[in-house]
C-alpha cells in the first residue's frame, strides 16, 4: 500500500485515483474533527470537502516535511476557526445519528441526553478551546502535534486544554460522577486550576 | 510540592505530558493529598464523559462527491486562471503595512538617487578652468570622459559627429 506521501506525490502528477484513495483513507479524520467542533453534519461536509479540494489543489506545492495527516489537521482546523468566526449558532436538538440499530427507547433518550450535555459543553467553550480539546480527547494528538496544527505555541496549547478542562470539569462533572476514593474536602475545581 | 503548583500541572500531567522527574513529584504530593486527588479525578472524568458522545458516520457518498468537486475544479482550472488575471496582483496580496514600508522605500531610493544625479552633474568637481584646459565645454569633457576611448571610423564616432553637428544638441 502506498504511503501518504507517495500517493501525494501521484497527486502531484495529475493521477486522480491517488486523490480518491486519500480522500477515502482521511475522510474520517477531516469528518471527526469538523463535526465534533461545529456539531451541525451539514456544515461539518462543506468543512471537510473544502479541506479536501484546497489540498489537492495545493498539492504541486506539497512538500513531504511533516506527515500528511498534519498538513490535514492544518487545513481543517483553519477552516474550522474560520466558520466559528463566521457563524451564529442555531440551537437545533437533533436525534444521535450513531445510535445502535435496536437500541432501546430508553437508550436512545439517555444517548441523546448525553450527546446535548457533550454538546453543549463543547459550544460552551471559545473555539480555539473547543479545538485544542477536540484534537487532544477525540484525536490523541500531542501538544507538539496541536501546536502545529492550530498554529499556536505548545505552551499556548497547555493554557487553552488547562482553560477548557477547568470549565468542562465544571459543566460536565456532578458530584455523583465523581470517584468516591478520591473525594476530599476540598471541590471547587474552578479554585483549583 | 504545594497543591498549587501541583494543581497548576495536573492537566498537563493527565494528558501525560509531564517529564518523568516532575511526574514523581506530583504523584508524591498526590499520594499524601485527597484534594488534589479529587481535582485529578475530576479532570480524568471529563475525558469519560467527553467520550460518551456519539458521532454520526461519514455522510454516504462523501468521497464522491470531493471528486466529482476536484474533477470540476480542474476542468475549470485554465479558465478560472484567465478570470483570476490581476495586474500587480501581489501589490494588492501585501499587508498594508508592508506596501507603505515599500513606498516609503522607493521615496528614500528616489530621493537618494535625485540627490546623487545632483552631485554629479553640478561641476564643483571640474572647474570652469579645468574644462577650458581641457579645450571645451561641459558637454565636451563630459564626452572626452565616457567617450574618450572610440576608435576612428566606428560607429560611435560618426554618431558623436552628427550629434555634434546638429543645432540644438
Amino acid at each position: 500500500m502506498l504511503s501518504d506521501e507517495e500517493l501525494m506525490h501521484a497527486v502531484q502528477q495529475g493521477d486522480l485515483s491517488a486523490s480518491e484513495q486519500i480522500v477515502l483513507r482521511h475522510q474520517q479524520t477531516a469528518w471527526r474533527v469538523a463535526c465534533r467542533f461545529l456539531g451541525d453534519p451539514t456544515e461539518a461536509e462543506d468543512v471537510a470537502q473544502d479541506a479536501f479540494l484546497r489540498i489537492l489543489k495545493a498539492a504541486p506545492s506539497y512538500r513531504p516535511t511533516a506527515k500528511f495527516q498534519t498538513f490535514l489537521f492544518q487545513v481543517v482546523s483553519r477552516l474550522c476557526l474560520d466558520k466559528a468566526s463566521k457563524k451564529h449558532p442555531i440551537y437545533v436538538e437533533k436525534l444521535p445519528e450513531a445510535i445502535a440499530e435496536g437500541a432501546s427507547p430508553g437508550e436512545v433518550l439517555e444517548q441523546v441526553e448525553k450527546d446535548q450535555r457533550v454538546r453543549g459543553a463543547l459550544d460552551g467553550l471559545p473555539a480555539n478551546q473547543r479545538l485544542s480539546v477536540i484534537l487532544r480527547y477525540y484525536e490523541e494528538l500531542s501538544y507538539q502535534e496541536i501546536a502545529v496544527a492550530m498554529r499556536v505555541s505548545p505552551k499556548a496549547v497547555e493554557r487553552l486544554l488547562a482553560r477548557a478542562r477547568g470549565t468542562l470539569a465544571l459543566l460536565l462533572v456532578s458530584p455523583e460522577d465523581e470517584d468516591p476514593r478520591s473525594r476530599g474536602g476540598f471541590s471547587r475545581v474552578a479554585r483549583l486550576i | 510540592m504545594r497543591c498549587k503548583a501541583v494543581r497548576k500541572q495536573l492537566s498537563r500531567y493527565v494528558d501525560l505530558e509531564v517529564p518523568p522527574e516532575l511526574r514523581e513529584e506530583i504523584e508524591a504530593h498526590l499520594a499524601g493529598c485527597p484534594d488534589c486527588r479529587q481535582t485529578l479525578a475530576k479532570l480524568e472524568r471529563v475525558a469519560g464523559v467527553l467520550a460518551s458522545g456519539s458521532l454520526p458516520p461519514v455522510p454516504e457518498g462523501f468521497a464522491e462527491r470531493v471528486m466529482g468537486k476536484a474533477r470540476a475544479q480542474a476542468t475549470r482550472e485554465p479558465q478560472a486562471r484567465w478570470s483570476d488575471w490581476r495586474p500587480l496582483g501581489w501589490w494588492w496580496d501585501a499587508a498594508p503595512t508592508m506596501r507603505a514600508a515599500a513606498i516609503v522605500a522607493a521615496l528614500v531610493g528616489l530621493t537618494a538617487g535625485a540627490v546623487m544625479s545632483g552631485d554629479f552633474a553640478r561641476p564643483s568637481s571640474f572647474s570652469r578652468g579645468q574644462q577650458a584646459a581641457a579645450g571645451g565645454t561641459g558637454s565636451t569633457v563630459q564626452s572626452s570622459d565616457f567617450l574618450g576611448g572610440i576608435p576612428a571610423g566606428s560607429v560611435e564616432q560618426t554618431y558623436l559627429a552628427w550629434m555634434a553637428e546638429t543645432p540644438g544638441k
